[in-house]
């Protein structure tokens, strides 16, 4: 007997989905069967929607995926519009009001409180934006992930934005690759910072260059096999493969291919490609993929230029090689960076991906007034404005909304990150993101870094899927329980020392439980020791690197301080962390799309 | 390194619970996480998984980090089941305030 989510996907499954959420919105939310509930929101994934978890019926989360994160001129307008007029709910956030979108990890924005009611608008106002919400989500290609200033970068090795595209184009709504025993996730990067992060990805392509006919070509080597989730992370593996541009498509075919195959439906668990690669290690997974599904054979790995990678690298990356600056590469696009074409690209910081909708209108306006209107999406939460000519740089600066999303924020608030937690995600044990907010603001003003110290990175996840990849970050904080003065409160345990770059190492935990009222308390003591230790220059990653897990823990010190937390009371009971009555039963939903109650009898 | 082996999301059963790992002259107080679950596809047993959080056990030379897991047939999940509801059941009424007859939670 197959799962139930393999038997939902053979009933309905692809395009054909869509009619069905036509069918639905018009006759209302209370059309769709109980007893088909389950069914069809899964089916539902498919088109970018996820319906919110208990306590929200009726409400669904839209993800919208742009490939490498590009939104073209009008499109980021386009979406923010959208949350203007949809995404709100019947009660609004303390930090961010009430209409917002959220930049994710893999350069997608997800809107909330969506009624299904209002759909078929919605897709019909991002289609004529040129945008789409298919196979955002379900087990299928996920949006592709790369460098989001591909094409535009002055020091780019290689122009990902082309191969990005292409597999978007190719394996988007192909038949043959949309139901694949689990989720995949593509990254292309093709340039020195590795922003694209392969590392972590199912497949990944990684800048390189090789001999071909005697010349030497630039293209890209090929991993497989990396991913954070299900509390057992994996670096990717190298598949020993060099691919041109314009070889690139087919060997992605071909991996999909393998995997569609070969991956593991039984258990879903089980299912991801890494656990594939664990079973197999990665010479057979090339020995099958070159005997059954590529013609011909395939090239050995190129030189890369991972020793230059920087992106999310702790500080332990790049020295200037490769750079056109003589500086040490990025590990964020934040701030203000020359472009091949003489303009700028202007990285702004959005605190945890979060972005009010007045806010965000703002930002579209200072796109088109200053840039071309572009606005990307990077994996660290942030937007980027491209195409900024000099003189306009100064002018960008002064636009007000810039005071909130900076080019030259304080280092905790650029490198806070926080998944979706319990406002929204069924699977959260805590409060994420309003909680991260104040955890930065409240080191930012009690904190000393080491002057030297640019980046330190904080990654806030709900659970151990790891949707905040707290692994990579210099401090990574994961949602737990525990108690304090006798009572069940949310709490964090506690990793250190991860990063990406040329060597990735995950964060190691080091403490569990801490609550979460003590968490910035701990983290102050930890940089105070960081900071009166640490040997000349050397960065967080590399003082963390140098100690073992017990001199860590001794390092951190869980404390009051005076920062407060009002969300310490099991938000995962809550209909909504945020409502002033709070409890399950006080939900107004499932309602109409005017948040009022449907059924006001039960 | 002490990281948690389990998985622990929203669905997992017991997030907090309080225990104790016991050996033959030792014991170790700790916090743990319960879970009872079974496979999503085919599941041919239920799975009851207990790991205290190793952190708490460090100090136990020799044990690392691990989680135990049983395989239940689903007569045994059964007879658990039974076997704690009414344990459940003699703790609660015991715990009970004679005089106003309610639980005294804590
Ligand atoms: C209701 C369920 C879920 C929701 C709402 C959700 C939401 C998200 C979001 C919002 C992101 C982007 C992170 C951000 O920037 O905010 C993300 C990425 C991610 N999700 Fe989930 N997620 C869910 C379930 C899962 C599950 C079940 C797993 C693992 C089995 C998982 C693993 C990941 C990982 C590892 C990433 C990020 C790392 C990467 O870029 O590869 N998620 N998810
Ligand atoms: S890490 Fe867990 S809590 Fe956070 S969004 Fe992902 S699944 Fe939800």
């Amino acid at each position: 007997m197959p799962t139930d989510v393999e038997r939902w996907k053979e009933d309905v499954y692809g395009e054909e989905i869509r009619e069905h959420i036509e069918r639905f919105a018009k006759a209302g939310f209370d059309s769709i069967p109980d007893d088909e509930r389950d069914a069809w929101f899964e089916r539902f994934k498919w088109y970018g929607l996820y319906h919110q978890r208990s306590g929200q019926e009726s409400y669904f989360m839209m993800r919208i995926g742009p490939p490498g994160g590009v939104l073209k001129p009008g499109q980021f307008r386009a979406v923010a519009e959208i949350a203007r007029d949809f995404a709100t709910g019947p009660v609004e956030n303390p930090e961010f009001g009430n209409g917002y979108l959220d930049v994710t990890t893999r350069q997608a924005i997800q809107l909330h409180w969506i009624n299904l009611e209002d759909v078929p608008e919605i897709f019909d106002r991002l289609e004529e934006a040129g945008l789409s919400t298919q196979q955002a989500c379900g087990d299928s290609w996920r949006n592709i992930v790369g460098c989001p200033v591909a094409g535009k970068d002055e020091a780019e090795f290689v122009d990902a934005r082309g191969l990005a595209d292409d597999l978007h184009d190719r394996f988007k709504g192909d038949d043959a690759h949309a139901n694949l025993p689990r989720k995949w996730k593509v990254s292309v990067t093709g340039c020195h910072e590795g922003c694209g992060q392969g590392d972590i990805n199912d497949l990944a392509f990684e800048p390189a260059e090789a001999e071909r006919d005697g010349e030497t070509v630039r293209g890209y080597n090929v991993r497989v096999g990396g991913g954070l989730a299900r509390n057992e992370p994996r670096i990717a593996k190298d598949l020993d493969v060099f691919v041109t541009p314009e070889e690139a498509v087919d060997v992605a075919g071909a991996v999909s291919a393998l995997f569609r195959d070969r991956g593991d439906r039984e258990d879903r668990y089980n299912a991801r490609v890494k656990f594939l690669v664990d079973e197999w290690g990665i010479e057979k997974f090339r020995r099958v993929l070159v005997e059954e599904y590529v013609d011909g054979d395939l090239a050995p790995a190129g030189r890369d230029l991972r020793e230059t990678y920087s992106y999310n690298a702790g500080g332990a990356g790049a020295g200037d090689r490769g750079r056109a600056e003589p500086d040490r590469g990025h590990a964020d696009h934040v701030g203000v960076h020359a472009q091949a074409n003489g303009d700028n690209y202007v990285g702004l910081n959005v605190l945890v991906g979060r972005i009010g909708v007045d806010d965000a209108l703002a930002l579209a306006d200072a796109a088109e007034t200053h840039g071309s209107g572009e606005v990307r999406l990077t994996q660290r939460q942030n937007v980027i404005l491209t195409d900024v000519p000099d003189d306009a740089v100064p002018d960008l600066r002064d636009e007000p909304v810039l005071d909130r999303y900076s080019p030259d924020p304080h280092p905790f608030q650029r490198g806070s990150i926080a998944c979706t937690g319990t406002e929204f995600c069924s699977l959260s044990i805590v409060e994420t993101k309003n909680r991260q907010v104040r955890f930065a603001r409240w080191l930012r003003a009690n904190v000393d870094l080491p002057d030297d110290v640019e980046d330190f990175h904080v990654h806030l996840s709900g659970c151990t899927a790891s949707c905040a990849q707290p692994q990579i970050a210099d401090v990574a904080l994961r949602g737990m329980k525990t108690r304090k003065d006798g009572e069940p409160v949310e709490a964090l345990d506690i990793g250190l020392g991860g990063g990406l770059g040329e060597d990735p190492t995950f964060a190691r935990w080091v403490v569990q439980r801490v609550p979460v009222d003590e968490v910035p308390g701990a983290i102050a003591s930890l940089i105070e020791a960081y900071a009166e230790r640490r040997e000349g220059t050397e960065s967080f990653r590399e003082f963390v690197a140098a100690r073992d897990d017990e001199a860590l823990a001794d390092l951190i010190e869980p404390a009051e301080t005076s920062y407060e937390d009002p969300f310490m009371h099991n938000t995962k009971r809550t209909w909504y962390p945020y409502a002033e009555e709070d409890a399950l039963e006080d939900s107004p939903a499932p309602t109409a799309p005017d948040d009022t109650p449907l059924r006001s009898d039960d | 390194m002490p990281g948690r082996i389990s998985r622990v999301t929203g669905h997992t059963t017991l997030d907090l619970v309080e225990g104790e790992a016991v050996g033959a002259d030792w014991s170790a107080e700790a916090l743990g996480v319960l879970d009872a679950t079974a496979a999503r596809r085919e599941p041919d047993h239920v799975e009851l998984r207990v790991e205290l959080d190793g952190t708490d056990l460090a100090g136990v030379e020799g044990l690392h980090p691990h989680a135990d897991v049983l395989r239940l047939t689903p007569e045994q999940a059964r007879a658990v089941a039974e076997d704690l509801r009414s344990h459940a059941d003699r703790v609660a009424a015991a715990s009970r305030d004679p005089t106003t007859g309610d639980v005294n939670a804590d």
